[in-house]
């Protein structure tokens, strides 16, 4: 994804914890408590919020809403990509990518996220062709620790595909979760991936941010 | 025959000895999935030597559902003897970008993109 303007924006504006030298590098901060730490993952904040976005949509839910009807999950999807992909040319493509990226997305987050006192935050963002895709959700330790670990994986893998392949095998033979979403996503689609892993006083938050070209469809 | 899959349907075309899949396919997980994995299972061998799964209409797919097409065509491959062509549409994005990891998981079937 060429044209994401990185180099115009960001070097007075880095976030302390931007790291965009190196995208798989993870920074952990210790706070107060030993339990509590905040982790940067990958192209994390390669274009910081506190940037004027032209385009700017926040929204809340709860994941019960989600997950007590499934199909809303594909609704918002098709929602935010017509919502960013119908102006442009190509948009059947472009929608069809859009609601496809947005989709894993709040399906993980809402999947993951603990059954009482959740909220999912989505916030949308147009910064002239990238679209910037952030949601946050609250999850339980065990999916936090093995989250971080996997987008960790992910996005260290030199060979994303060989990964993709030996994961499919592996699910033959145990075919549980399909735990690929991110994975495909990565593989399939020019986007770039950045994650923070926060967790304080017992409380674990995931922030996933995408960003993709409205060009490149 | 058809089988109703949450907004999306699989039917078994007898005329185009295919398996069609049409509307948004997006289950919330593997086990919602079993329906379809066992549609397939029961109707993939219908033709003896050969299958279509034909995309085209499906405009959806989500990664549990790519999955489970995954599995079948690994199971495919396993058994042998089926002649295996895979239609989508490059106008669909999923299609676009997806459907060449079929090939790539047994490169014995036939990619159709129109």
């Amino acid at each position: 994804m060429s044209t994401l303007p990185q180099e115009k924006i960001l070097p007075t504006m880095r976030h302390p914890l931007e790291n965009n030298d190196n995208p798989t590098e993870m920074v952990t901060q210790q706070t107060q408590k030993s339990m509590n730490e905040e982790v940067v993952i990958g192209d994390f904040n390669i274009i910081h919020e506190s940037i004027p976005a032209e385009g700017n949509v926040f929204i809340r839910l709860k994941p019960i809403d989600m997950i007590s009807y499934w199909k809303r999950c594909g609704m918002l999807a098709d929602f935010v990509a017509a919502f960013y992909g119908n102006t442009r040319e190509k948009s059947q493509v472009l929608e069809n990518s859009i609601s496809t990226i947005f989709n894993e997305l709040i399906e993980n987050a809402t999947k993951y996220s603990v059954k009482r006192g959740g909220e999912v935050k989505i916030h949308l963002m147009l910064y002239d062709s990238i679209l910037k895709i952030e949601i946050e959700n609250i999850t339980t330790i065990n999916h936090y620790e093995g989250y971080k670990k996997h987008v960790k994986n992910l996005l260290e893998c030199e060979d994303l595909e060989g990964l993709y392949y030996q994961t499919l095998a592996e699910k033959s033979d145990s075919p549980e979760g399909s735990g690929i979403g991110i994975m495909l996503l990565l593989k399939d689609y020019p986007i770039k991936i950045g994650a923070r892993f926060h967790s304080e006083d017992g409380t674990h938050r995931v922030k996933i941010q995408v960003y993709y070209s409205l060009e490149s469809a | 025959m058809t089988l109703k899959a949450g907004d999306a349907e699989v039917t078994l075309d007898e005329n185009s000895s295919s398996i069609k899949f049409s509307g948004s396919m997006r289950l919330a997980n593997m086990k919602e999935y079993e329906q379809v994995a066992d549609f397939l299972k029961e109707h993939g061998n219908t033709f003896d030597d050969s299958l279509v799964l034909d995309f085209e209409n499906l405009q959806f797919l989500n990664s549990s559902g790519i999955t489970t097409i995954s599995l079948f065509i690994l199971n495919c491959k396993k058994n042998g003897g089926l002649e295996l062509t895979v239609k989508g549409s490059n106008e669909v994005s999923w299609q676009q970008k997806s459907l060449s990891n079929f090939k790539k998981l047994w490169p014995n079937i036939k990619l159709e993109m129109n």
